[in-house]
């Protein structure tokens, strides 16, 4: 029996693959967490305006992504006018500390 | 004329005498109001002939209960109003309201002649206070036991961030007497990691002979909290209502405020919303069938159907950016285009998964142990799923034609064809067919959608929301039919009404579990699992 497991083994190869060592390759679509590009964002608020949760906090020299809130629905995506907000293919979020969650761009 | 009316179809009618002309005269002349918009009519009368009014129109012509719920309107006119809505024959709504005092915050039931309002008028007396007089069961049903009494949270003066002390009270259960008779209490927590709900089971050695189930231990107050939402953003609100059926309370919840906006969207958002709908069928249904098998345990066929499953939410990820489905409609029409290459992708995989469904078909067809677990199993007789309607495979599954996608054509339903798949037997076997056969017409849709797929637009503006007007739509969720009500406000909803199709069909599990021909406690499981109905869908 064991033997016959080995040779199925050889003849198909390896077909699953430990999680963490070997990351999963996200679909285009993926929407994970909120990523600001600094250089494009003129800090207008749009982005927090849209949010329905409340996750985006924008300062005049910083936006804040509660990634605690953020139910990943890309309403900052659509409503910024200058595509410096992106949901990134990011999805590993999870933390020890809530505060890590808050992400300052 | 009067005396036989039922199954008439009114299509035929013009529209202005659609009802309100078949009336009696004593009927007719003391209605206050009436109107007619689109296939809408909706007539205000009196308080003292709702009652007279409601047992003409059941005893004379082919309704079905939609919904029937209340809104504080004491703001602007210093009155309660109920709402009964009811679909009738040919596309047509009806929707009866009233006025209700107050100071004498009642009303006569209307239990008696409409059965399917039982739930209903104890989710208005717990909400708004309002009291059904001679309700056949006036207790508690929506509202946690240690709700203080005499706290209404859909009224008005009531604000939603509100917290209430816990005042301990009791909840008496339906006790069955006899000797040998004894209660076996289940819930509210569960073995699963799934949703909390209280069975609370009579019976004599193995066979149930009474079932009781309580809920609302998650309830959220979704309605309260929409009334606070702006429209744009309900609909990220309307997806969680619940979980595996959020597009369908989205698309619902869209077509609510599209309607009373009177905004027709694109056709090509039509046609990408019945696509999107459908693949929510597809992979709730795939899970359904796959449950079904593995409570009769036969593990290859479940883990089959269950592989179906993860692989339609997988291709959800790829299409939409999320297995299942949210952010993928907006009020107005769809966020996103499929691509060019999707509708390969799409049909790929159907074609695949048809396969996969026709070997497990091939399997349990004839399979002894799975036939013999499943027939006769939780029968629900046609009648009692007349009577009290219920929604969607379950009554499909009791020999019922009855579906929104033909009978009240959205999206692009219209122009698909498709077969709506009933079965007579009203047991598990005849659900877990049903569903079978749902999965292959919804692989039909989605090809017929792909290929007549039209270019254009995908988003219409809304324009002004207009105040103090009703819309609503009903939309098929896997489940059955889901129902968005909104009363318009300043830029959100005054009053908005949700009824997912698990709050009609848990009402069928108590009545499948002690059954027309008598069910075991290990029946229980399998009877659960045909239905498999949502407790946050009913615990708004």
């Amino acid at each position: 029996m064991m033997f016959k497991i080995l040779k199925l083994r050889h003849q198909r190869g390896i077909i699953t693959t430990k999680y963490p060592a070997v990351p999963i390759t996200q679909a285009d679509r993926c929407k994970g967490l909120p990523v600001v590009i600094p250089a494009q964002c003129t800090h207008c608020g749009d982005c927090a305006k849209a949010c329905p949760v409340n996750a985006i906090t924008v300062k005049t020299d910083a936006v804040i992504v509660d990634a605690g809130l953020c139910i990943f629905c890309a309403a900052c995506d659509r409503a910024c006018s200058y595509a410096a907000m992106k949901l990134s293919h990011e999805i590993e979020l999870a933390t020890k500390v809530r505060d890590h969650l808050k992400v300052k761009y | 004329m009067t005396t036989d009316m039922k199954g008439m179809d009114l299509q035929g009618l013009p529209r202005t005498k659609e009802l309100v002309d078949l009336l009696p005269a004593d009927l007719k002349n003391s209605i206050k109001t009436s109107s007619v918009v689109k296939n809408v009519t909706t007539i205000n009368v009196p308080l003292d002939i709702f009652y007279d009014i409601i047992a003409w129109i059941q005893n004379n012509l082919t309704v079905d209960l939609i919904s029937f719920h209340a809104s504080d309107e004491r703001e602007a006119s210093k009155i309660f109003k109920l709402h009964l809505v009811l679909s009738m024959i040919g596309n047509r709504y009806l929707t009866i309201t009233t006025d209700v005092n107050p100071a004498k915050p009642s009303y006569k039931s209307i239990t008696p002649v409409i059965y399917a309002a039982y739930w209903y008028e104890r989710e208005i007396k717990d909400f708004f206070g309002i009291i059904a007089e001679g309700h056949p069961d006036p207790r508690p049903l929506v509202l946690w036991d240690n709700w203080p009494e005499n706290t209404f949270p859909l009224r008005k003066d009531f604000a939603w961030n509100t917290k209430v002390p816990p005042t301990p009270a009791n909840f008496t259960f339906r006790h069955v007497d006899g000797d040998g008779v004894f209660e076996v209490s289940v819930g509210p927590v569960h073995a699963g990691i799934i949703e909390p709900g209280h069975f609370r089971f009579s019976v004599a050695g193995e066979p149930i002979i009474n079932l009781e189930i309580r809920l609302g231990y998650v309830h959220k107050g979704i309605e309260k909290l929409s009334e606070q939402t702006p429209y744009e953003n309900g609909v990220y609100l309307a997806e969680r209502v619940s979980g595996d059926n959020g597009l369908a309370h989205a698309v619902a919840y869209c077509q609510a405020v599209e309607n009373l906006a009177g905004v027709e969207i694109p056709a090509r958002a039509r046609y990408i919303r019945t696509v999107l709908l459908e693949f929510e069928r597809l992979y709730n249904l795939f899970r359904d069938v796959a449950g079904i098998t593995l409570v009769t345990a036969f593990n290859t066929g479940a883990m089959l159907a269950y592989s179906g499953q993860e692989e339609l939410m997988q291709l959800n990820d790829v299409l939409t950016g999320s297995r299942f489905l949210r952010g993928s409609v907006c009020v107005g029409g769809v966020r996103q285009d499929l691509r060019a290459d999707d509708g390969k992708k799409i049909n790929e995989k159907i074609d695949k998964l048809a396969k996969d469904l026709d070997t497990l078909v091939g399997m349990v067809t004839r399979m002894p142990s799975l036939l013999d677990r499943t027939q006769t199993t939780g029968v629900l007789t046609k009648k009692i799923a007349k009577d009290l309607d219920f929604v969607g495979p379950v009554v499909r599954a009791c020999g019922i034609d009855r579906d929104v996608r033909r009978d009240h054509p959205y999206a692009a339903y219209g122009d698909v064809k498709f077969d709506v798949v009933t079965r007579e037997a009203g047991d598990v076997h005849a659900r877990y067919l049903v569903k079978i056969g749902e999965i292959y017409q919804a692989m039909k849709i989605i090809k017929q959608a792909l290929e007549n797929m039209p270019a254009g637009p995908l988003v219409v503006p809304l324009g002004k929301v207009p105040e103090g007007k009703v819309g609503f739509s009903l939309v098929e969720a896997p489940r059955g039919e889901v129902m968005h009500w909104i009363l318009g406000g300043k830029g959100k909803p005054y009053r908005h009404k949700i009824r997912d199709p698990s709050f009609n069909n848990w009402v069928a599990i108590e009545q499948a579990a002690i059954g027309y021909l008598g069910n075991i406690v290990p029946d229980f499981p399998l009877i659960n699992k045909s239905m498999n109905l949502s407790y946050s869908g009913n615990d708004l």
